[in-house]
Parts: structure tokens; C-alpha cells; sequence
């Protein structure tokens, strides 16, 4: 298990290597000037030269990527914003707890409540809980999330002054201000969820170990909770794991909405800024922590399947047979 | 009869659903009257209507709590000019001079300067005791270290304008400028901080988090795009009687929080999360201004304005066509501009620059300035010879641009024009934007604080590679220009004629100019409001019962 977990870390060096060429690549080939955008309307062409050659944007494209790569992946520096000179390492720092928070919450929320919706959906099937269920995953899936906010802020801040209407907080105090947008942002997700668990349930439901297991008087909260919703739980984890990358990724519009400061929105400033450094920077960051995202859904593969358990330990035994003979 | 059940179940469940999201949207107070937006006076005071408002009250903490709507993603005092005019760069940072509420330089930390060779050459000389946060003193050397330093980095273009700075004495400075166009050299002081050297390289960051102040306030706390707090330093330098009255502190405990989403910046004054906002968006204003009773609303002309270029490169159709320009300018409805953009918070422009600006005509005012007029605009379309070919305009991709973009394709239509729009996002819009191959007309919005200043960024034809701004190669303006741009030149009858070929030839044509809009709780207990030099109420100048 840990040789597999070593290799799944190797595997990252290339996938972050990739994104990092992908992403420099990308940016260079954008549209937009960013000497232009730094020095504003008023700099005049030689200032506009002098700046191009200080940020290096007149050499070759392999020139620059070659600094780059290097700067990254050998001193492990990311370089400084263009725009304000600050160094992007520690502006991820800063960042990056806070887009962490509003994605586990976003995602324990729309787990906690899309699980049980979807295994009452399937074990009510076409039945009325049934169908309510699938109305909300549906409704959930159809509000837009800027939408939601606003009128969650307007209930819950503005008429019954439960809740922060924005902004971010330190400590056990902070918890708080992640409420609203975690819930604004997991609709989308807790619709997935619900349908997901729905679908595998009813996959399951099925089988003849359930009816076995039914048949031997097992109770039934038993044969739903540990036989049938075990063996669900493969697809489940697998849509949780993209969920987390598309919070991740996507978790700019509600940073916005609620004034926090986190990495959505500071990489789509740097990309309508054409703030280079930043974009990279941020990218390779998200690219790492969504490769360990998905390490660790692989592993939790592992702990609720022992077949998949058992493929991870049998590359080595292979190996070892390989060996012998 | 069970399947009839349930399915009326599920539809009761997602009317009941759909009903109790869309409550969520209603529950404003009732229209009571009009918003008296809309006059020109450069900072009025609008109330109206009347309401309950129950938001918490405020004034508990003793910090005047600011909302804004631009990020502040570092402290560094090297930058570019994005964050420049905000509110709180004077209260981070002191500079050399500051522009008052009449737009004249008034001495900070420069105690005087004086120029013997007509701008180019200029001797300056700082107050003797200025001192940082930290106790270090403040010399002549810091000044010129700040001023160096950032030639080197090159964010600001105005550095970029100086030719060498020297020290020649413990507080006294020479600069040797560039050139010497009214307005270079002012913009320099208003630029140039006063800065411990010491403190700077002791910085980790580079003051990029935290920094060591020489202005009245200090840095209490900062999350970089959230929140910024200051508050009164004891040991501050200066005595406040020699301060110009913009940026003296009168507030002890203040805090600017970022917020960029207008209706969030609405509600966050409303709940009491700040006693005051600047640069509300227009569409969430008049909850404020009908309830008089609990907000003060405040008007300030903006100081940018939104002008339209034609371009002067010779493949465009408008290029050598002043009579299609001019059928241009009178067919866009100005006002219906700002009514149908700003819900009213604007004004309408008699020059391409804001009234605002150091050297403005007031009798500019009075004149025809294309007021718009169908009729002569057909006239002059017919007259201009008018093929039916497309004209191109480019614009940025905001919101406000793409609207205005698509009213003046509906204006130009009604006289017979054809429109292309050509929106792209900001970084593309300012790539192109000095080609004027690439459009017919340009929508822009420029700032600056004298007219020379608009004047050189925009139709000097030897500032760029391809002549003026929009391509343009104007030797005759060029002239007029010229002119102007030394102090001995800058009169009256030079900048008159400027304004005066600008207008007639009509290549470039001044729309509309926004209101800055400034909402302040009545229970944060505004006594007496001071302004800045763009018009709105200075925060921490002003006298607030509460804080």
C-alpha cells in the first residue's frame, strides 16, 4: 500500500510538470499586452519597451519557460506579482486555507445532506419521498449560486442578523462567515451527490447478497447502512473527488460575492491582468492540491473496497512471482 | 389515487420552493419618490422618502468602518497606478505634495520648490523633522533613494519622466525632469513618498503586509483584498495646523473593507457592517436616498469622465470624414446616456475632460458642445457622403461599457449608421487600443489631474509608434498642444484653442461623466465633511460624532 501511495506521489512530478508547461504556454499566447496593463494608458512606447525587456518578454519562448521551470521546480520560487511586486508564495499561503475552508465545507455539506437524500431516494423508490428528493437534487441542481447567496444574505443577515452577510474571520470565531457561502455553494453538488447515491443505491438494492441478507433476517437499517450503501459508496466517492476540484477551481464567484480573499479570485484577477507569475503560480498550487485530492480518493477506494485493496498490494506480488520464476 | 398523491406532492413541494426562494426577493420598501440625483454640483447632500431601517447600530467599536469597492492586494508603496486615487493611499503613505479639493498642489512633506528653467529643472526642500512610526528620521537621501528606486522598478510612468535626482543637502533635493509638460512635474510629488530607507530593507516584504508609517495613521491590521485598519499615530511629525485640510486626521480608528459586489456593498450598509460606503453602483442607491432619515447620500462629480475616440488611422472610415464625426457626436443622446447607465448619477460633459480638471473653462459650459439633435445629425450624415459601411467600436468587456457600447449602436443606427461592436476582455481592449486600425471609435475613460495631462496621453502624435492614441498624425494640433505644455504656455487662449480644434474637428468627443456616489449612516454622526480632490468626502479628514 505505501509503494502505492509512493508511486501515485511520483506519478504528481510529471502531471504538475505538465500543468506548469501547459499553463505557461497558455499565457504566453494570450491575448493582451501586460507591460501595457502594469505602466497604464499613459506609458509611452519606450517606457513600454523598457518594461518588456525587464520582465523578459522579448525572449524566446523555451528561454523563458526554461527560466521558469528552473526558478520553479529547482529553487522552488514562484516569483513575485508584476503588478505589485509581492511574493506569490506567500500571497498562496495566505490564501489558500481560506479557499480550503469554503471547499471542505461547501463539500461536507452537499455529502452530509446529498448521501441520505439519495438512499432514501432509492430505497423509497418511486414513491413519493422518492420523488420529492429528486425534486429538490433537481431545483438544487437549477439555482444559480450567485443567486442563492444574495438571497440567503438577505434572510439570514439582513432580516434575521444570524449570519456575517461577507468577509472572513480568524480562529473558532471565523467558522462562521464560511456558513452562507459554503451553503450558497453546494447546491450544484448536493444535487450530484443525491442522484449519484440514488443510482448506485438502486445498483445495489438489488443484488442477491441484499435479498440474502434480507432474507436472513438481517434488520433492514443494517442491510441498507453496512451491505448496500458500502458497495455504493465507489461512485459516490469518485463524483466527491471531482466535486472537490470543480469547489477548488470554481470557488471564485462566491469568494467574490462574499468578499473573501482566496485563491479564485486572486488567480481570475491575475488572468484579466495578465499578471503572468500569478497564474502559473496559482495554477501548479491547485494542480498539486487537486493530484493529492485524488490520491486520497484512491486510497479511500481501498478502504471501503478490499478488492481494489487487494489490486494495489498484488502489482508487488505480481512483481514478486515475476521474480521467481 | 397514489400516484395522483404523488405527484401532487412533488408539485406542492416545488410550488412551495419556488415561492419561498422568490420571497427572498421582495420585502423592499415602498417607492415613495424619486432619487434627486442627477445635478452637477460637484458634492451635494441627496435624501428622500422616509422608512424603518433596523440595521445594528454602529459606532460601538470606535472604528469609522469604510466600505470600498477596489482590492487592496498589497501595501507596497512601489505600484503602479492601479489603487493611486483610492482613499487610503494618503493615509498608508505621505507624500512630497497632495492635490487638494480644488485640484491645486498643496506642500506635505515638501516644505517648498521653486524652478529657475521654466519646469525642467526643479530644487526642492522637505520639512526637517519628518520621522516614521519606527522613530527613524526622514531625510533628503530617503527621498532620493524612493525616487530611484522606483526609476528602477518602472511601475509609475511619471518616474519614468525623470531625467536625475541628487541630493544636495539634508533636506534638499534637485530633479532634473524630462520634459517639461504642466503637470509632469506635480504629478511627481503627489507620487513620490516619503519613506525610511532603513525601514524598507528591515521589511521582510517590503512593506507588502505590514509597513512602518510616515503619515498620520498607522497599519493595525491588513488582510490583503479584505479588510485594511489604521489608526491616529501619537508621534506623528507634523503639527496638524501645517497639514493641507484633505489629509489631515481627524478620525482616530478607521477600517476600509473590499467589497466588489454592488448589492453586498448595499446590504453591508444596511446590516451596519460599515457606517459608510464610496463608489456605491448607481442601481443601489435609491433604498438610501428614499430614506433620508437614517442614510446621508453624496454626490461627487467623477474626475475620469467616459469619452469616445474616433481613430486617425487612414484606413478608417472616419478618419477623414469630420462631417460623419460630428453626425456622430450630436446623435448620441447624452443624458439618455446617463439615465439609462447611471439611473440618473451623472453628468453630462462640454469638453473631453471633466470640469474637474486644472485647467477647465467654466465658459465651456455654455456652449453647443453636440447637444444631441437628430435632425442637424442627419443632415450631416448626408452631407458627409455616408456609404452604409460599418463603423467599429471597441470597448472592454464591464458591464457599463457593453451597455454604452450597444446605446450608441442604437443611436448611431438612427441615423443611419451601421454598427459593429467589438467588446473584448480589458487586457486585449488595452492592447489595441493605440491601433487605430483595429476600430473607428474607441470608448475610454481617462483620468488625470491638469488638462495637459489628458492632452498628452492622447493626441501628442510623437508619443507612440503609430502617432497620437487612435493613430492620428494632427501636426496642427500637434502645435496647439505643444504650446501648452510649458508653464509660461499654459494660459488661457492656448488651452482655448486646444478645446476649440478638439471640438470642431470633433475626433475625439466627451459623453458622459459618472457620479461618484458616497452613503453615509446617519448614526455614524458625519459633523463636518472635508473633501478630497475628487470631490467625495475625505473619511478620515472629516468629523464624525462617533469616532
Amino acid at each position: 500500500m505505501l509503494k502505492y501511495v509512493l508511486k501515485r506521489l511520483i506519478w504528481m512530478i510529471p502531471i504538475v510538470l505538465g500543468v506548469a508547461i501547459l499553463v505557461f504556454i497558455m499565457m504566453t499566447f494570450c491575448p493582451g499586452r501586460p507591460e501595457e496593463i502594469i505602466l497604464g494608458p499613459s506609458a509611452t512606447e519606450t517606457e513600454l519597451a523598457a518594461k518588456r525587456l525587464e520582465l523578459g518578454l522579448d525572449d524566446p519562448i523555451v528561454l523563458r519557460l526554461g527560466r521558469y521551470m528552473s526558478d520553479v521546480f529547482i529553487h522552488f520560487d514562484l516569483g513575485k506579482s508584476w503588478l505589485t511586486n509581492v511574493d506569490i508564495i506567500s500571497s498562496i499561503k495566505e490564501r489558500l486555507p481560506r479557499t480550503l475552508m469554503l471547499t471542505v465545507a461547501t463539500l461536507l455539506i452537499s455529502v452530509g445532506i446529498g448521501i441520505p437524500l439519495g438512499v432514501i431516494a432509492a430505497i423509497k423508490q418511486n414513491k413519493w419521498q422518492d420523488s420529492v428528493c429528486m425534486v429538490l437534487a433537481l431545483v438544487g441542481v437549477a439555482i444559480p449560486n450567485f443567486w442563492l447567496a444574495l438571497l440567503l444574505v438577505l434572510q439570514f443577515s439582513v432580516k434575521l442578523n444570524w449570519l456575517p452577510a461577507l468577509g472572513i474571520g480568524t480562529g473558532l470565531a471565523g467558522i462562521k462567515f464560511y456558513i452562507l457561502p459554503a451553503i450558497s455553494g453546494s447546491t450544484g453538488g448536493l444535487a450530484s451527490c443525491a442522484r449519484q447515491t440514488r443510482s448506485a443505491m438502486l445498483d445495489v438494492i438489488r443484488a442477491d447478497y441484499i435479498t440474502t441478507a434480507r432474507s436472513k433476517g438481517v434488520p433492514e437499517r443494517d442491510v441498507i447502512m453496512k451491505h448496500a450503501l458500502k458497495n455504493s459508496l465507489i461512485p459516490i466517492i469518485t463524483v466527491m473527488g471531482t466535486m472537490f476540484g470543480h469547489f477548488l477551481g470554481g470557488a471564485m464567484i462566491i469568494e467574490t460575492i462574499f468578499a473573501i480573499p482566496g485563491m479564485g479570485t486572486y488567480i481570475i484577477e491575475a488572468v484579466n491582468s495578465r499578471d503572468y507569475p500569478i497564474v502559473q503560480g496559482g495554477s501548479i498550487f491547485l494542480a498539486i492540491t487537486f493530484s493529492f485530492c485524488m490520491l486520497i480518493v484512491d486510497l479511500l477506494y481501498a478502504m471501503v473496497d478490499p478488492r481494489i485493496k487487494a489490486q494495489y498490494a498484488s502489482g508487488r506480488k505480481k512483481r514478486k512471482v515475476k521474480a521467481n520464476a | 389515487m397514489k400516484k395522483s398523491f404523488k405527484k401532487f406532492c412533488s408539485l406542492a413541494l416545488a410550488v412551495v420552493m419556488t415561492a419561498s426562494t422568490l420571497a427572498g426577493c421582495g420585502g423592499s420598501k415602498p417607492e415613495t419618490s424619486e432619487s434627486s440625483a442627477g445635478s452637477s454640483a460637484a458634492a451635494e447632500s441627496t435624501t428622500a422618502g422616509s422608512g424603518d431601517t433596523k440595521a445594528a447600530a454602529t459606532g460601538s467599536d470606535g472604528v469609522l468602518d469604510i466600505g470600498y469597492n477596489q482590492m487592496v492586494e498589497s501595501l507596497t508603496p512601489f505600484r503602479g497606478n492601479t489603487l493611486r486615487n483610492a482613499p487610503f493611499m494618503t493615509q498608508l503613505y505621505e507624500s512630497l505634495a497632495v492635490v487638494n479639493e480644488i485640484r491645486e498642489m498643496e506642500p506635505l512633506v515638501a516644505k517648498s520648490w521653486k524652478t529657475d528653467d521654466n519646469g525642467f529643472t526643479y530644487n526642492i526642500e522637505i520639512w526637517d523633522r519628518v520621522s516614521d512610526s519606527a522613530g527613524n528620521k526622514i531625510d533628503a537621501s530617503d527621498i532620493v533613494w524612493f525616487m530611484q528606486e522606483s526609476m528602477k522598478r518602472a511601475l509609475k510612468p511619471v518616474f519614468a519622466k525623470v531625467e536625475s535626482v541628487e541630493q544636495t543637502g539634508d533636506y534638499t533635493l534637485t530633479v532634473k525632469m524630462k520634459s517639461n509638460i504642466v503637470g509632469t512635474f506635480e504629478s511627481l510629488l503627489r507620487d513620490t513618498y516619503a519613506i525610511s530607507k532603513k525601514s524598507f530593507e528591515a521589511s521582510p516584504d517590503e512593506f507588502g503586509a505590514s509597513l512602518v508609517s510616515s503619515s498620520p495613521y498607522m497599519v493595525t491590521e491588513y488582510t490583503a483584498n479584505s479588510i485594511l485598519s489604521l489608526e491616529k499615530r501619537s508621534d506623528y511629525w507634523q503639527d496638524e495646523a501645517n497639514m493641507p485640510k484633505c489629509v489631515r486626521p481627524s478620525v482616530k480608528k478607521l477600517s476600509y473593507h473590499c467589497i466588489k459586489e454592488s448589492s453586498q456593498m448595499a446590504i453591508a450598509l444596511e446590516t451596519g457592517i460599515v457606517d459608510m460606503v464610496i463608489s456605491l453602483d448607481p442601481s443601489s442607491v435609491k433604498q438610501f436616498a428614499d430614506n433620508k432619515d437614517d442614510y446621508t447620500v453624496e454626490l461627487a462629480d467623477g474626475s475620469q469622465g467616459w469619452q469616445m475616440f474616433f481613430s486617425g488611422a487612414d484606413s478608417s472610415i472616419v478618419a477623414n470624414n469630420v462631417k460623419l464625426r460630428q453626425a456622430i457626436c450630436y446623435s448620441i443622446d447624452e443624458n439618455g446616456l446617463i439615465t439609462g447607465l447611471l439611473q440618473g448619477y451623472g453628468t453630462p460633459m462640454y469638453d473631453v475632460c471633466p470640469p474637474m480638471f486644472n485647467g477647465f473653462n467654466q465658459k465651456w459650459m455654455e456652449e453647443d458642445y453636440y447637444n444631441f439633435n437628430l435632425d442637424k445629425a442627419k443632415q450631416l450624415i448626408k452631407e458627409s457622403g455616408y456609404n452604409g459601411e460599418p463603423i467599429s467600436i471597441l470597448t472592454t468587456s464591464n458591464t457599463l461599457s457593453q451597455r454604452m457600447a450597444q446605446m450608441l449602436q442604437s443611436y448611431m443606427m438612427a441615423i443611419g449608421i451601421k454598427v459593429e461592436l467589438k467588446i473584448v476582455d480589458m487586457a486585449l481592449y488595452t492592447a489595441t487600443r493605440l491601433d487605430g486600425t483595429q476600430y473607428d471609435i474607441v470608448l475610454n475613460t481617462i483620468g488625470g489631474t491638469f488638462l495637459s495631462d489628458h492632452w498628452s496621453i492622447r493626441y501628442d502624435p510623437a508619443a507612440y509608434k503609430t502617432g497620437d492614441a487612435t493613430s492620428r498624425h494632427d501636426n496642427t494640433l500637434a502645435e496647439l498642444l505643444y504650446k501648452t505644455w510649458t508653464p509660461s504656455g499654459y494660459t488661457e487662449e492656448n488651452i482655448d484653442a486646444v478645446h476649440k480644434y478638439i471640438k470642431d474637428t470633433a475626433i475625439a468627443y466627451g459623453m458622459f461623466n459618472p457620479q461618484t456616489i458616497v452613503v453615509i449612516r446617519k448614526d455614524a454622526g458625519l459633523e463636518k465633511e472635508v473633501l478630497e480632490y475628487q470631490g467625495y468626502i475625505a473619511p478620515a479628514s472629516s468629523t464624525f460624532t462617533n469616532y
